[in-house]
């Protein structure tokens, strides 16, 4: 039994009025030639059906039977307008083929449940939601049952539900879209009855996702897509340094030229806006900028790193002890120290960043692909000049986020609104490729210093970890909360202040490095680099004490079932110990990250320097899950993601200009080079845990643990380079 | 000598053609040089027999050529030649497969700015029946194989002389864009050498010419 | 004035011939299906069929459309009806979408000159579209997917 009123902003009905402004809102958007994703489907829906029924922030039933869940996650490619439908759908009992999305307005009715803001990071939109959905689409339910009663004059308690329609003992049935009207009448339950997971139709099945028709024809609708009528485009010249302030500049060339309405100054720079992307860009190009480059035009990521291993030789702030590390050490039979060095990283989604601004007097309405809907309306809201509320965004389809579109900052946000203030015109920021690339909030560079030590027997005895790298929540409004009661960044050491390996003598140390280069969440967060850093380390521990890495793990693991579970799976299916094609060599990992426990075996060769992934086996336990076919795809390109990183990606400064700007500098993975894929879950009945992010941290380390399989040498650098193992 | 060494040492490799090339004299090249390479008179014998081509050949050994002119079945890019990147294919007709023909990303003219697609009429490398490769040939051979209407799309000497100084696909090696190092040597004086070269009656050198110390590609 | 089809509509443009094609289609014609990734072909999500052949609109300028017939993804097919847009469903492959359109104007070059293609074609026609969600493999399994549809009897 769950209650609805507990606190839930879930439960809390959805007055009419203020949903009739709320469909307005949405046709009158059609109107004007938007499209958001799924808002010709509601449209439609609307249309047909009138104003159907919306018992909850979260679902609209329509008298055409359509069935439209309200997603207050953003679809980045993660599949939460699938997986959470499913949910909602589940416990009504709808008919899935009636089953559309629609996204949220920027409402706290649809905050994120833990974080209490609207965010859809952290993996957690499926965990965070599994109840929250349930319980909208089963108060659904009772209000519809309850008007079949009404109208068939019989106890509702006699009724069931079936695939979107309420029937009576003898088979009588009333459609949902037939009653939707009388149940928008009844009284939303107090509190509902969830299903047992046994009579579950949807969860846990393999769901084709709802979006891909609309992302297959060209019709989906992305940030970068959006455009109403006398809508302009603007290209921003930004700093070529990080914190680089605009002395002057030169437009009288740029103002002549075709299509270029206005250049106006803001913080970021100079905003060229024109009546389309490419005026705008070739003006943009055009504008000569006098710059004063501040403190950080001196900055080069080759300095920066060598002050990390310097940094790293003095004791930083303790973030674990567990026995005495340094005494455990002096009796290790056989020491080894290792120096692990991670890159800058971009996010670098498929579309790059952009933000559409309509700024009027008493609104401004946004249309963008963002992850951070409460933070991004506060701060355009700032700027506007306008109170939170007179400021709605429409969240589009986001080409990808990874992190990058939940800035603290909302810089791509902020900036679009300073553009359309300025400009004093509806305006779409768009960035290039290059744009995108220099924009910072990078994934930080980490040095992890580790020294470890064996016994006679080989058993792990003493291990220490340091890290060296800037922290991502220092100077945000998560810096209280998120390091209250502590002096270091727990989104630094996450995944080493819990390394699981059960080693009587433990010590993690963190460092906090300064500088100006702006930095944030990437896909994994700090597991990206803790996941390699200490998966490599215990690699190379098993290899002092001449065990195999895998049963070496598995000694170290005896008290943590899960880390077992993926392990032991993964290594089956990748045929662990069995002989490879000559040349190939295997790697383990094994990760806790966002409430999901990964195991990854990688098959790779070296041919004249070159590492080449053959094969990937990815294994998640993610407790009690909802759509295994999405969880499969986010293994699968967490992968993709992971190995392009650890394969191709650094982001480097020289002179404090960023060396990198577009993909053939930053490489991605292609499809010639990837690996084949297959991936597993464990069966687990445990809470549900996240799959968008805990699929990364493993396969760098999978992936060089197979090179030191094959080749003998070790990879303590990302990107991997043969030249620079040891 | 008129071995045709091209299709054995195009499924040899790189090494191999090494090895040929040194299989046709008595001693290995490096070790001729180093003697003081040849004699007075055999130095003349080669000016005579070919030197007019070899004041030529460094463009066609530069990179911007031997992209297109190296082993496999597939363009190269850089001043290290390495291999294209996106796994593009000299195709059937050496215009690229399918999905990615050399048109579908590169146009008739270069574009503007670093690393942008580079660009001319015909873009594209030989065809796979006629792929005339360059790559560790030496002089002589390379010669003898511009020559070679078998090896060269049936062009007579005449015809030969226009591609090389006038097809604008060949000048795209003066004008490469913005970022890659043109030919290494003015246009110009590499058509009068070329003419000078035609009027000799197109010597060739001999084989035991410099062979490729440049344009061979790792 | 600057005259082609796209996906078989005729369309006369005043714009400045050198624009690359991906922003006539997108700004001037609102055909938003092509996506911008790079603007340097480096990663395929922009590209389009001119008069068959995969073309990265985002380097062609839209003089080189003149009087020829573009394609764009939404002129693949009226109703999804595409072999490889039934592939792509039956494979569930897009995750953000946002290269999608790139990937499938590639693909239906790729079968129409090899209708039953290997996974050496496969790479062959499409390393030059990056997905940063990492949907290689489904691409792959549904290009094979749409090639035995095909073979087994065309359309349906």
């Amino acid at each position: 039994m769950n209650t609805l009123q507990s606190g839930r902003p879930s439960g809390r009905r959805m007055e009419r009025r203020e949903f009739l402004k709320f469909s307005i809102a949405a046709s009158g958007g059609l109107l004007i030639g938007l499209q958001l994703p799924g808002a010709s489907m509601a449209a439609f829906a609307e249309e047909q059906s009138g104003m159907g029924f919306m018992p909850n922030a979260f679902v609209r039933i329509g008298t055409d039977d359509r069935i439209t869940v309200i997603v207050n996650h953003s679809e980045m490619g993660q599949g939460v307008y699938t997986s959470l439908p499913m949910l909602l759908a589940d416990e009504l009992d709808g008919d899935w083929n009636k089953v559309g999305y629609e996204s949220a307005p920027v409402d706290a009715k649809y905050n994120h449940p833990i974080f209490g803001m609207q965010i859809t990071g952290g993996s957690s939109s499926v965990y965070s939601g599994f109840e929250q959905f349930r319980n909208a689409g089963a108060a659904a339910r009772a209000m519809l049952i309850a008007a079949a009663a009404q109208q068939w004059k019989v106890d509702p308690a006699s009724l069931r539900t079936e695939s979107g329609a309420v029937v009576d003992g003898a088979n009588r049935k009333l459609s949902y879209g037939q009653l939707a009207k009388a149940a928008a009448k009844m009284t939303p339950p107090a509190q509902v009855t969830l299903k047992d997971p046994k009579a579950f139709k949807l969860i846990g099945k393999a769901t084709k996702r709802l979006d891909t028709p609309e992302k297959i024809n060209g019709k989906a609708v992305f940030g970068i897509d959006v455009k109403n009528p006398g809508m302009l485009t603007a290209v921003v010249a930004r700093a070529p340094v990080f914190g680089a302030k605009v002395k002057s500049f030169d437009d009288s060339h740029a103002r002549s030229m075709p299509g270029v309405r206005k250049i106006v100054a803001v913080p970021s720079g100079v905003a060229v806006v024109a009546d389309t992307f490419w005026q705008a860009k070739v003006a943009r190009d055009a504008v000569r900028i006098d710059w004063d480059e501040g403190e950080m035009s001196t900055f080069s990521t080759t300095q920066m790193m060598q002050q990390f291993r310097e940094q790293a030789k003095t004791p930083g702030k303790s973030v674990r002890t567990v026995g005495d590390p340094d005494a455990g050490l002096a009796k290790a039979a056989q020491k080894i120290e290792a120096v692990y060095e991670v890159p800058y990283l971009s996010h670098l989604m498929m579309e790059p960043l952009n933000c559409a601004v309509d700024l009027r007097a008493d609104s401004c309405e946004i249309w963008t692909g963002t992850q951070f809907q409460t933070v991004d309306r506060a701060a355009a809201a700032k700027v506007a000049g306008l109170p939170n509320e007179k400021v709605q965004i429409h969240t589009t389809f986001l080409g990808g986020g990874f992190g990058r579109r939940a800035t603290p900052q909302s810089d791509f946000v902020v900036e679009a609104v300073h553009v359309a203030k300025a400009a004093g015109a509806p305006v779409k920021v768009v960035w290039t490729r290059e744009d995108d690339m220099q924009g910072g909030w990078y994934r930080p560079a980490f040095l992890h210093a580790i020294v470890g030590g064996v016994d006679a027997n080989g058993n792990a005895v003493s291990w220490r970890s340091r890290l060296v790298g800037q922290s991502i929540m220092a100077g945000t409004m998560f810096e209280a909360m998120m390091m209250k009661g502590k002096n270091y960044d727990p989104a630094s050491v996450e995944g080493v202040d819990d390394l699981p390996y059960e080693i009587p003598n433990l010590a993690v140390e963190s460092h906090d490095a300064k500088n100006g280069v702006p930095v944030q969440w990437w896909r994994s967060v700090g597991h990206s680099h803790t996941g390699f850093a200490t998966e490599c380390f215990v690699d190379e521990l098993a290899a002092l004490g001449h065990k195999d890495p895998y049963e070496f793990r598995r000694g170290l693991l005896t008290k943590h079932p899960r880390h077992l579970g993926v392990l032991d799976l993964a290594a089956q299916k990748a045929g662990w110990g069995k002989p490879l094609p000559k040349g190939r060599g295997r790697g383990i990992a094994v990760h806790f990250a966002f409430e999901s426990y990964n195991a990854q075996v990688a098959e790779a060769s070296v041919t004249d320097g070159k590492i080449r992934v053959h094969r990937i086996v990815s294994v998640v336990d993610c407790g009690r899950y909802v759509n295994p076919g999405i969880i499969a795809a986010q293994l699968e390109g967490g992968a993709i993601f992971a190995a392009s990183a650890a394969l191709h990606q650094e982001l480097t400064f020289e002179k404090g200009r960023l060396q990198q700007t577009n993909f053939h500098t930053f490489p991605v993975m292609r499809m010639n080079e990837c690996p084949e894929i297959e991936t597993h879950i464990v069966e687990s009945n445990a809470k549900s845990g996240g799959i968008g992010e805990p699929g990364v941290p493993c396969t760098a380390p999978a992936i060089a643990n197979a090179v030191f399989a094959v080749t003998g040498k070790r990879i303590r650098k990302l990107p991997m380079r043969m030249t620079e193992a040891v | 000598m008129k071995r045709s060494v091209t299709s054995l040492l195009f499924a040899a490799g790189v090494a191999a053609v090494i090895f040929a090339g040194t299989m046709s004299i008595s001693l290995p090249v490096g070790a001729a040089e180093k003697s003081g390479g040849a004699s007075a008179a055999a130095r003349d014998s080669a000016k005579s027999d070919g030197a007019l081509f070899v004041e030529f050949v460094s463009v066609l050994r530069h990179p911007r050529c031997m992209n297109c002119h190296s082993h496999g079945d597939f363009p190269r890019q850089g001043d290290d030649g390495h291999p294209h990147t996106m796994n593009v294919r000299r195709g059937p007709e050496g215009h690229g497969v399918t999905a990615e023909k050399c048109t579908t990303c590169h146009q008739d003219h270069n574009l503007a700015g670093a690393h942008m697609p580079p660009g001319a009429p015909n873009w594209g490398l030989p065809p796979p029946n006629m792929p005339m490769i360059w790559e560790g040939l030496s002089d002589g051979q390379i010669c003898q194989s511009i020559k070679d209407p078998k090896q060269n799309k049936n062009r007579n000497l005449d015809q030969l002389v226009e591609h090389l100084t006038e097809d604008k696909l060949v000048m795209w090696g003066w004008n490469p864009g913005k970022g890659r190092t043109p030919v290494p040597m003015a246009h110009d004086e590499f058509s009068a050498k070329v003419k000078q070269w035609q009027v000799a009656g197109a010597p060739c050198p001999a084989e035991s010419g410099k062979k490729a110390e440049t344009g061979t590609i790792p | 004035m600057i005259s082609f089809s796209v996906n078989r509509r005729p369309v006369k443009l005043d714009v400045d011939p050198s624009t690359p094609l991906l922003w006539v289609l997108r700004d001037n014609l609102a055909l938003t299906g092509t996506k911008f990734g790079c603007g340097m072909a480096q990663c395929g999500a922009c590209t389009v069929h001119i008069d068959g052949e995969a073309v990265r609109s985002c380097v062609a300028a839209v003089s080189r459309a003149e009087g020829k017939e573009v394609t764009t993804i939404e002129g693949l097919s009226a109703d999804l009806s595409h072999p490889l847009q039934r592939a792509w469903i039956a494979e569930d492959v897009p995750q953000c979408g946002y290269c999608q359109s790139g990937q499938l104007m590639s693909a239906a070059v790729l079968l129409r000159e090899k209708p039953r293609p290997t996974d050496e074609d496969i790479d062959q026609a499409m390393t030059g579209n990056i997905c940063r969600c990492g949907t290689y493999p489904r691409i792959r399994k549904a290009i094979h997917r749409a090639a035995e549809m095909m073979s087994a009897g065309g359309a349906k």
